[in-house]
């Protein structure tokens, strides 16, 4: 067959199989507007702690009331002693106790020890126990700064320092213009994976998996155009449509997206060469999708994990992928900035390519060779 | 032999024959769990690479730089001569962030002029920025009263007004702030709810026969039993290798489960049982085993982002919100980590109750289904 001939034929197999329709196109529209979902409020948002108010004077009030009016805080209740407080986290009514000691107001006011603020949080969730963290220390200081000092002093008795922290790119640092760069990078890998690999899963069942050279520079090339496809639309239309902040080397991205794509293509029909059949695909690599994820050193960065597994993860597209391409779309990287990754993509796209071309056409010439020659 | 038992052994000596489908319940499971378990091997964040913009150069910056550098969580990065530079850096994942320290800071800390130090962090890693320029910002106040005092040697500091407030924070149940005991705790339980999504649709999907399962069901001989009989050994295998997870996060690891562990290896078994109803019914409905699996890994694929776990779901849209409640795995999570951090058994009985509801209606929805076919024929 010739390269057109299983470019074309590969295309009308994927449009006309409902398993890769679904699988590659309709899938990703899908996670385009499912995915971001979750994260549409960016922040967290209101949640629920527990006041031990023991001061009970107009300056506890004010905090509580502050605290309230935080977007990170909403107070659930305001009890009298601290046991109550207690129970009422244990029964998973509140992420945290705040506890506002007797005598903070006399304190402040006359500088004399022994008062203070407690807060307890719940740091199995790191996120929401830095979040209430965050608001109450920020709470305290604003009441300290600009109720309490004597009027005379206020000019002198500042901080003697102020300390600005700004998310660079992600500007807001909302979740969403976090996480979903990075995600969508992943979508388009295994969407691509279990599509190619289904594919060649199938023909395994069937018997016929071998191909030509032509054949399989044309199946290769149709499932990196499905990629291609996939990263310009989730890259280009739904970053825009969903609101993630964009500040992007547009030329750059285009350029290496089909690298990135053959990588995934050719990794895919790899795997999918050595399964049994067609469902094996998603059976296998759908559950390596949260792990895959995490490996690209997106959330918990590449150098905090062990040599063995930076190094390991660099053998999956994604993981490159997501370093070449958040980068370009959302810091506007030059191709320079992003060296490393993006020669690293280029190996797996070399290396992939080859590997399976070995296992899938060269193995067919070969069978083929031993066949004449039996004959 | 009862149709439960002729279904169990038939299923066991099925996957003594298939290897493919042995596989995944021994060897995925087990190379997940590793990748899982060696990612977050070191716990917390240490030694993240951070950037100087040192405007000042002076004996108070050196002092501030110092006190960056000894935080654990912060390593020095290298100077930058301006902010340009110091970008794109940040760009090319030299340095997670930077701090910029102003002209004049130590002569402004003395003269009360209220110098701005600037840190600048990746937000597109907004995880481990955030984290790096907390502590950054921790570790430049904290060296202040020391460049005040060396500022003004014959002077006694001013006590700092604010400091009068002393709030004192207390992480329960995670005290260094590990990766490990957070994002472990929720990374591999979602991990083995795809799997078992998978395998369960993979057994059954195995007994349609020309897109029905009527035959199937008229030759198991009660199709209840049966079907409890054919997702036993996935069940179990997937509860074990939870298990196996929670054993080694708390054995081998270290971490302390201030609950009841027995109450979470339940709540895992009951959720597992869910998701296997879940695939049944999937399977019953769509009638393809290649269309229940890719459903399912839409469906548990991203469960983990709508349980709330990591960012939580108070204020999101109103499809979150309730999307979040009809998936298992956001009521396993809050029985699993409400017992690790020490709820009372009370607090477990709704996502118990809950996870009862998926096995008791998915389960049922998918017998009557198969059942209903399985006359019409």
């Amino acid at each position: 067959m010739t390269f057109d001939r299983a470019f074309l034929s590969t295309w009308h197999t994927i449009l006309t199989s409902k398993t890769l329709l679904s699988t590659m196109l309709l899938a990703v529209v899908l996670y385009a507007f499912y995915y971001p979902a979750p994260y549409s409020h960016e922040a967290p948002r209101k949640l629920p702690v527990v006041v031990v108010d023991q001061d009970d004077s107009a300056l506890s009030r004010t905090i509580i009331l502050d605290l309230d009016a935080t977007r990170a805080i909403s107070v659930a209740s305001v009890v009298r002693n601290l046991a109550t407080a207690r129970a009422d986290m244990r029964e998973g009514k509140a992420d945290g106790v705040i506890l506002i000691s007797d005598g903070l107001e006399r304190q402040l006011r006359a500088g004399t020890p022994g008062s203070g603020i407690a807060v307890w949080v719940n740091a199995t969730y790191l996120l929401r126990a830095s979040t209430i963290g965050e608001a109450v220390t920020a709470v305290i200081q604003n009441i300290a700064r600009t109720r309490l000092l004597p009027g005379g002093q206020i000019s002198r008795g500042g901080p003697p320092v102020t300390v600005v922290k700004e998310p660079l790119f992600n500007r807001t640092g909302g979740y969403k213009g976090y996480v979903f760069p990075s995600v969508a990078v992943i979508i388009i890998q295994q969407t691509l994976l279990f599509g190619a690999a289904t594919f060649m899963g199938n023909r395994r069942r069937t018997g016929a998996w071998q191909m030509g050279a032509a054949e399989f520079a044309g199946t290769l090339a149709a499932f990196s155009s499905v990629g291609v496809v996939g990263c310009y639309f989730l890259f280009g239309l739904i970053f825009w449509v969903q609101g993630v902040p964009v500040d992007g080397n547009i030329l750059g991205m285009i350029v290496v997206v089909p690298i990135f794509a053959v990588a995934v293509a050719a990794l895919g029909l790899l795997v999918g060469s050595a399964f049994d059949r067609g469902e094996r695909a998603t059976y296998i690599l759908g559950p390596t999708s949260v792990p895959f994820f995490f490996l690209t050193g997106a959330t918990y960065p590449l150098d905090q994990m062990p040599r063995f597994l930076s190094a390991f993860s660099h053998l999956i597209p994604s993981t490159s992928g997501v370093h070449t391409f958040v980068p370009l779309n959302q810091m506007r990287a030059t191709l320079g900035d992003v060296t490393l990754p993006l020669l690293m993509l280029v190996v797996l796209a070399i290396g992939y390519s080859a590997l399976a071309c070995l296992r899938i056409v060269t193995f067919a010439l070969w069978s083929a060779s031993t066949a004449a020659a039996d004959a | 032999m009862s149709a439960f038992r002729r279904a169990l052994t038939r299923e066991v000596h099925h996957l003594r024959r298939d290897r493919w489908d042995l596989a995944g319940i021994t060897l995925l499971p087990g190379f997940l769990i590793f990748i899982v378990a060696a990612l977050f091997w070191q716990g917390p964040l240490r030694q993240v690479p951070l950037g100087i913009v040192d405007g000042d150069g002076s004996t108070a910056s050196r002092a501030v730089i110092r006190a960056l550098d000894a935080s654990p969580l912060i390593r020095f990065g290298g100077y930058y001569p301006g902010e340009v530079d110091a970008v794109r850096a940040v760009r090319s994942g030299k340095i997670m962030g930077f701090a910029h320290i102003p002209a004049g800071l130590g002569e402004s800390v003395a003269r009360h002029r209220e110098p701005v130090v600037r840190i600048l962090y990746n937000g597109s890693f907004l995880t481990a920025g955030g984290q790096v320029a907390r502590a950054a910002e921790e570790a430049v106040t904290d060296a202040f009263p020391e460049i005040a005092a060396n500022q003004l040697p014959n002077h006694a500091v001013p006590a700092s007004r604010v400091r009068r407030l002393a709030v004192e924070a207390t992480p329960l149940g995670n005290a260094p702030s590990s990766f490990e005991w957070f994002l472990g705790l929720l990374i591999f339980p979602a991990v083995l709810h795809l799997i078992a999504a998978c395998v369960c649709a993979m057994a059954i999907g195995r007994e349609l026969e020309g897109k029905s399962l009527s035959e199937w069901a008229r030759a198991s001989g009660g199709v209840a039993p049966a079907m409890a009989g054919k997702m036993l050994p996935y069940v179990l295998a997937i509860s074990g290798w939870g298990l196996a997870w929670l054993l080694y996060l708390t054995l081998a690891r270290g971490w302390r489960i201030e609950g009841s562990i027995v109450l979470i290896a339940c709540g895992q078994t009951l959720f597992y049982s869910a998701t296997a109803a879940v695939a049944a019914l999937l399977v019953a409905v769509t009638r393809e085993t290649a269309t229940a699996l890719s459903a399912s890994a839409v469906y548990a694929g991203s469960a983990l982002a709508y349980s709330g776990a990591t960012l939580p779901l108070n204020g999101g849209n109103a499809f979150a919100r309730a999307w979040s409640n009809v998936l298992p795995l956001t009521h396993y999570i809050a029985l699993q980590m409400g017992q690790v951090s020490g709820q009372a058994v009370a607090a477990a009985v709704a996502p118990m109750v809950s996870l009862m509801a998926y096995v008791v209606i998915a389960g049922g929805g998918a017998l009557a289904f198969i059942m209903v076919r399985a006359r019409r024929v």
